[in-house]
């Protein structure tokens, strides 16, 4: 059973809690002197106007259910990157609402595929807005009004459990709402941190925060139209490279090392190794492969580059410092590949998740033993624990759906007419939420020449990809919707 | 505070309940994988899949920094084994669940003390205590005892002969100057609500009052109830906590037939019992039953296993005209259907469990608590500590929220029905009826 005045109360409440992070950009409005204060105080004061009524007119008791929970976050993302679209709309960035709505969606699920043509010509307020949606949608939008809002405390797990990135929601300390605050603190204090080595690094600060944003979401919008390759200085790519890394790893982790000096936890955590692993294999790989088809002159040099791509695709950030769309095919192979493994559970990172690649690659060797071995038995272990079978499952039909979401997308923007390489990459770009493809999308080009319905099939790919296929898609179920 | 529960059963489930939602951290440790799904899904805490008794499970679930530990899985044996090993990491107060009366009654082991725990707490036990009070005080459905026993809490049924039926409460003024008791709750068409002055009895209401124990006869006269002396018991089931309750009501002196279905079972009845009669039978066996004289029973007891059977036989000695019918249901959610079911009370183990071990948990400031089984509404005896800032203020002047209500204040020796001017003072135990929206606010006011 879904009561539908309960799901926009709580809806509601959750855009409230995203509303006065418009209002932030305005510092940096009036010191740049930007005329985009009026577009902020208006797109503030619609979403608020907007809650308001819709809370007020809806019921507050009762404890949400299982399903109320899915309908809850999925609806508040679609509403979120809504309201979230009003600042471009108001200060007229974009010629559409679609392409509004593309670049809020886009941000608040941390792709940062831009259909923004010269983004440097666009006011500061807005590009800072544009930015924080990802820092935002990075963690969830759900998880800050858990962690801000004592009202959704009810029912609460239903909606973490909903957005929460990864085949398992794990809890840090037993009140939900205390884990959604540390979550956000981690965050936090990682992002400071950050900040700081980027000043430290010449950058002002206006560019250090909005990089940080894209950084920390694993976004990849940037304030600049040549992206972090705009700065062409080493510490900043290293930086940023280590930051995206560090985001595109399970908070969990990050929280046991901060809060109880456990740094040993990330070599125990097998999703950790396998995603240190592949991103260790790949940069030597493709650096190689850069070398040796003598792309750049220096080992340090194709290093430098071959690790900021590799770790910019996985973690599903989308930055770019190089356009990897000229190296050699071994190298952007590889990225597109990278595309769907994606960062860890619990990380601000996209994708079908590094936890469920490995867990994928482990049942397919059980299955080899069982043939080999007729009459063996052998259990799924994962991290010194046994995977129960429904587990297992569900990681198989997640994997499943998702590559189905993919075919029916890209099929769609073939239909469409793109050619085959964009029709795959920006499907695997937008449903990975990492932005930037290949062919007319590579990271040199944006997704501005699109048509509208093109637009909006990535628009969905995207909101599918943030939200792990499930919670979308099960909206789509008759049985669903049945009493 | 941070609590272990080991066993997420309907015990360990209520009383992870009632904690977290009174802001505690309770971590639950369930070996069940679809009963653990159940508790992390639907309550704010943490759950680990495991062993009570694995010190790995209890060092994943942070037993160093826990203070309780409440043991309340299946098994007797691991109950006792999570709360020594609880103890040996220093956890302050350790609580296990044990059925067996040979660990929860032997003078040796001194309650669990002897082991290091702190409460050894036998189900059997407390619901038969229970059931005692319940057929000694005839005439309610509910029995919460406060300060001691000296202020009472009953709830009863309303029957159509009542003089109080009709009247608003306002008109009960002349009779409370002789006789001092609250009306705290009336259970209405399925939901609990606090009445006030204006608020009308109606026929089928299930009242809720406190009183002190002197005064409840003629309260109850008042209910067109009759308090009446109890001589004829019977109980239906020979079980360990039908043997209990005709071990207690031994002791009462009382006329107790007790049947049993299982020959083996009677024989070995007949030489625990001396003074009770027991019979071989079925408790929905009509003809056995009327010629033992079931209309002549004062109050039947159904304890055998099958919480179906207990309902039925209950409804048949009320079909006969037993005074009394009281049966035991094991799964508490079925209590909201008392109301319905004609039978004059209910008591179910896992509840009284919980709520034994939540009096214990709560020990300082929250004396006791009692629950009332249809709704989730706590009578609470708090103390009011020295340094408290309801100290001197009128009951008026607390700023109690509405859906909560004080029913008595106990002020050293003597009990007091309060009215709005009545002055709080150190050390006063005051009797609190809240709805369970009210409770935090309540334990708020009073910390």
């Amino acid at each position: 059973m879904v009561r539908a005045g309960l799901v926009l109360n709580r809806t509601a409440l959750i855009q409230l809690a995203v509303a006065p992070f418009i209002l932030t950009g305005i510092p940096f409005s009036l010191y740049y002197r930007s005329n985009d204060i009026p577009a902020l105080l208006g797109a503030f004061g619609i979403t608020v106007a907007a809650s308001l009524g819709i809370f007020a007119l809806t019921p507050r008791t009762g404890e949400v259910n299982h399903r109320e929970g899915i309908c809850i976050v999925t609806l508040s993302w679609i509403l979120a990157a809504g309201f979230g679209a009003l600042p471009f709309h108001l200060y007229g960035t974009f010629p559409t609402f679609t392409d509004c709505y593309f670049e809020a969606m886009s941000g608040f699920t941390t792709t940062g595929a831009s259909v923004l043509a010269d983004i440097e010509a666009q006011p500061a307020g807005i590009l800072f807005w544009r930015s924080l949606t990802h820092w935002l949608g990075g963690m969830g939008i759900v998880v800050l009004s858990l962690a801000v809002l004592p009202a959704l405390g009810a029912g609460g797990m239903q909606l973490y459990k909903a957005e929460v990135p990864g085949p398992s929601a794990d809890k840090l300390v037993p009140r939900l709402r205390e884990t959604a605050k540390r979550l956000y603190l981690v965050y936090s204090i990682i992002s400071a941190a950050e900040v700081a080595f980027l000043l430290a690094g010449g950058m002002n600060l206006f560019d250090s925060l909005t990089h940080m944003f894209g950084t920390m979401g694993t976004g990849g919008f940037s304030p600049k139209n040549a992206s972090v390759g705009f700065y062409k200085s080493a510490y900043i790519d290293l930086t940023i490279a280590a930051f995206m890394f560090i985001a595109g790893a399970n908070f969990l982790l990050h929280y046991n090392a901060l809060a109880k000096r456990d740094v040993r936890g990330y070599a125990r955590d097998e999703e950790f190794r396998f995603y240190a692993g592949v991103v260790g294999f790949c940069t030597v790989t493709v650096a190689a492969s850069l070398l040796v088809n003598r792309v750049y002159p220096g080992l340090l040099q194709a290093l430098r580059h071959a690790l900021f791509s590799v770790v910019s695709i996985i973690t599903t950030t989308g930055f770019a410092t190089e356009d990897f769309e000229q190296w050699p095919s071994y190298g952007h192979y590889v990225l597109v590949l990278l595309m769907f493994i994606g960062g860890c559970a619990g990380s601000t990172g996209g994708a079908i998740k590094c936890v469920r690649v490995w867990m994928l690659l482990k049942i397919a060797a059980n299955q080899l033993f069982r043939i080999i071995h007729p009459k063996g038995v052998r259990s799924l272990w994962y991290s010194g624990r046994i995977v129960p079978p429904e587990v297992a499952q569900g990681i198989q039909s997640m994997f499943v759906l998702y590559m189905l979401t993919f075919v029916l997308a890209s099929t769609a923007l073939a239909w469409l007419g793109h050619d085959t390489l964009t029709a795959i990459t920006a499907v695997a770009a937008t449903l990975g939420n990492v932005g930037p493809g290949l062919g007319t999308v590579g990271p040199t080009e944006n997704y501005f020449h699109f048509s509208l319905a093109a637009k909006w099939v990535c628009i969905a790919s995207m909101l599918i990809g943030r939200l792990e296929v499930y919670s979308v898609v099960v909206l789509l179920a008759p049985e669903f919707w049945r009493k | 505070m941070k609590a272990i529960i080991v066993g997420a059963g309907e015990v360990g489930y209520h009383i992870a309940e009632r904690l977290s939602r009174e802001g505690h951290d309770i971590v639950v440790i369930e070996r069940d994988a679809a009963a653990r799904q159940r508790v992390q899904e639907e309550l704010d805490v943490l759950t680990i899949e495991g062993s009570g008794s694995s010190p790995r499970v209890l060092e994943e679930a942070g037993i160093q920094d826990a203070e309780m530990m409440i043991a309340v899985a299946d098994i007797d044996e691991i109950n006792i084994a999570a709360c020594v090993l609880a103890k040996a990491y220093g956890v302050e107060r350790a609580i296990a669940r044990v059925r067996d009366p040979d660990l929860s009654e032997n003078p040796f082991l001194e309650h669990g003390r002897r082991l290091g725990i702190d409460l050894l707490i036998n189900p059997n036990v407390v619901v038969a205590e229970e059931l005692v009070t319940l057929v000694k005080t005839s005439a309610a459905a509910e029995v919460g005892k406060f300060a001691d026993g000296k202020v009472l809490m009953l709830g009863l049924q309303l029957s159509g002969q009542a003089p109080l039926v009709g009247r608003p409460l306002k008109s009960l003024r002349a009779f409370h100057s002789t006789t001092p008791f609250i009306i705290v709750g009336i259970y209405r068409r399925g939901a609990l609500l606090i009445p006030d002055g204006s608020t009308v009895v109606e026929e089928q209401d299930h009242l809720f009052f406190v009183s002190n124990r002197e005064s409840v006869n003629s309260i109850l006269t008042l209910m067109g109830k009759k308090e009446q002396i109890v001589h004829r018991v019977l109980l239906i089931g020979g079980g360990r906590v039908g043997l209990r309750v005709a071990q207690l009501l031994e002791r009462e002196h009382l006329s107790i037939k007790l049947m049993e279905r299982n020959p083996a079972r009677c024989e070995e009845l007949s030489q625990r019992l001396e003074r009770t009669l027991v019979l071989k039978g079925d408790g929905t066996d009509v003809r056995a039953l009327a010629e033992e004289g079931i209309g002549e029973m004062d109050a039947v007891v159904t304890t055998t296993d099958d919480e179906g059977a207990n309902i039925l036989a209950a409804l048949l000695a009320k079909e006969y005209k037993a005074r009394k019918a009281i049966a035991l249901i094991k799964r508490p959610h079925l209590l909201q259907l008392l109301p319905h079911l004609g039978i004059d009370a209910a008591v179910s183990p896992r509840l009284s469990t919980a709520g034994v071990i939540l009096k214990y948990v709560r020990k300082g400031r929250i004396l006791s608590v009692f629950e009332i089984p249809e709704s989730a509404a706590e009578t609470l005896e708090v103390a009011v500590s020295p340094g408290s800032r309801v100290v001197g203020q009128a009951i008026r002047a607390l700023g109690l929220p509405s859906n909560a209500i004080v029913g008595a204040v106990a002020h050293r020796d003597e009990i007091i029905i309060p009215k709005g001017d009545t002055i709080l003072q150190t050390d006063d135990r005051v009797i609190v009826f809240a709805l369970p929206a009210a409770i935090p606010a309540v334990e708020r006011l009073f910390a």
